[in-house]
């Protein structure tokens, strides 16, 4: 099991994987996660995208990553849950909310009365 | 102007068939969305919240072809994002017409009344613009986080109308909506003259911006019943009489997720066009490997408070269709509401 995992935003997280338990668990959050992320795999690639799917049930479990850089129709990469050394939330989290906190603010502003 | 009959059979006579055939789990709405691009950015939504990378993306034509005939579901409903910013909506939507499906492209209307001045779509009986309005203006513009869309969307509808389209509305409806203000904006749009409105709980999607506005199942059939009580005899609702029972807490469904799948640019989603829980690389590969039995609203939390369309009108649907009981609930409902 992963511990320390942040409360809130896991934007910059960068978890220590000790274990295949570990590894699972923060591969579940990344897939969870609304940003990039940059992956380094057993073999020394590393690899900045968005992790689009996570199949536990597969045989063996995958996850699958459109690359930041692949701006086209390229399809997404699948990577083995086996070969992943690390994860970083390298990326912005684009479901922080900000957007509607400015919303609010802004609208509060130019009606001169709290909305809530 | 009401639904077209020839849709009323298609459905019907679809439905029948998967009775016959003994099938307990078919698709009725595929929910087809080519892309998560958006021209808005609403407090409800967790659908758009994706990289710059992942929001230039978007499915081919061909793709949304492919994905069609591989489900084979009657109707196909193209939400987003807003399917309207996609550079090929137009062929993809004559292709489905091609294909006879009934579309419903829903749309924030924002850029509607441009498509139809320019021609890009054509009336016909298999397409509706189904129009994202939230409730009343302020409500609506409230929660889409912009000042003038209802005014936009309501010139839009006018024009859509004026030029022989279908167009029905979709609202969906958060913790603190009025009850009366609802009723009154029922009354607006069935003066625009659209053929019929859809309603919703808002689903509580973990990555939508606003998270205090969700509806618990209680208060989400506290809100419907005093919405819907005495209903005014010009509303017109494209629902099934059924699905506004079950909002009311008239009637108790259980989700039927397989009853409106979801292909996007990830694949097929499992298991239903809320949870995001994995995406499968075919159709069939999406009915065979989802655990159904995981789902429903008495089975796993993150359903617990969902009663949201996608979900249930499969299932109310499917009541009809059960027997005699299931079609005489329905007449009975039709003329009670």
């Amino acid at each position: 099991m992963i511990e320390d995992v942040p409360e809130g935003s896991l934007e910059s997280w960068r978890p220590h994987i000790d274990s295949p338990g570990a590894r699972d668990d923060v591969l579940r959050l990344a897939f969870d996660y609304r940003g990039d992320v940059t992956l380094t795999l057993k073999n020394g690639a590393i690899l900045d995208g968005f992790v689009s799917n996570l199949r536990p049930d597969a045989e063996p479990p995958f996850i699958e990553v459109f690359a930041a850089d692949d701006e086209g129709a390229a399809p997404p990469r699948r990577i083995p849950w086996d070969d992943v050394a690390a994860v970083a939330f390298t990326g912005r989290d684009m479901a922080d909310g900000r957007s509607w906190e400015a919303w609010v603010a802004k609208w509060e502003k130019e009606h001169g009365t709290k909305r809530f | 102007m009401p639904v077209p009959l020839s849709q009323i059979w298609t459905v019907a006579s679809y439905v029948v068939k998967q009775k016959l055939r003994r099938r307990k789990r078919y698709p009725l709405v595929l929910m087809l969305e080519p892309l998560f691009r958006c021209n808005l950015s609403c407090a409800g939504c967790g659908k758009i919240q994706y990289p710059g990378h992942i929001l230039r993306r978007q499915l081919t034509a061909e793709q949304c072809f492919n994905a069609v005939e591989e489900c084979g579901a009657p109707i196909v409903s193209i939400p987003g994002g807003e399917p309207l910013m996609h550079p090929e909506m137009p062929a993809i939507v004559r292709g489905l017409i091609e294909r006879r499906k009934y579309i419903y492209l829903c749309t924030n209307a924002l850029l509607l009344k441009e498509k139809i001045e320019k021609g890009d779509y054509t009336p016909s009986k298999y397409l509706s613009f189904s129009v994202h309005m939230d409730g009343p203006k302020d409500e609506h513009d409230f929660a889409v986080c912009r000042e003038g869309t209802f005014e936009q969307a309501v010139e839009a509808i006018r024009l859509a109308v004026k030029k022989g389209f279908r167009v029905t509305t979709n609202t969906t409806l958060f913790e603190g909506a009025d009850p009366d203000k609802v009723r009154g904006f029922f009354d607006e749009m069935m003066d625009l003259d659209v053929e019929g409105m859809m309603l919703s709980p808002g689903y509580s999607y973990d990555k939508a911006p606003d998270q205090s506005g969700f509806l618990g199942r209680q208060r989400t059939q506290e809100l419907f019943s005093r919405i819907l009580t005495q209903p005014k005899k010009r509303w017109r609702f494209n629902h099934s009489p059924l699905f506004l029972r079950f909002l009311q807490g008239e009637i108790e469904y259980h989700c039927s997720p397989w009853g409106n799948p979801t292909y996007n640019i990830f694949g097929w989603q499992k298991p239903c066009y809320l949870l995001q829980e994995g995406y499968a690389e075919s159709f069939q590969q999406l009915m065979e490997s989802t655990d159904w039995d995981r789902y429903g609203h008495t089975k796993n939390e993150k359903c617990r408070d969902c009663m949201v369309h996608s979900g249930y009108e499969a299932t109310a649907v499917d009541d009809t269709f059960s027997g005699p009981a299931g079609l005489w609930r329905t007449v009975k409902s039709t003329f009670s509401l």
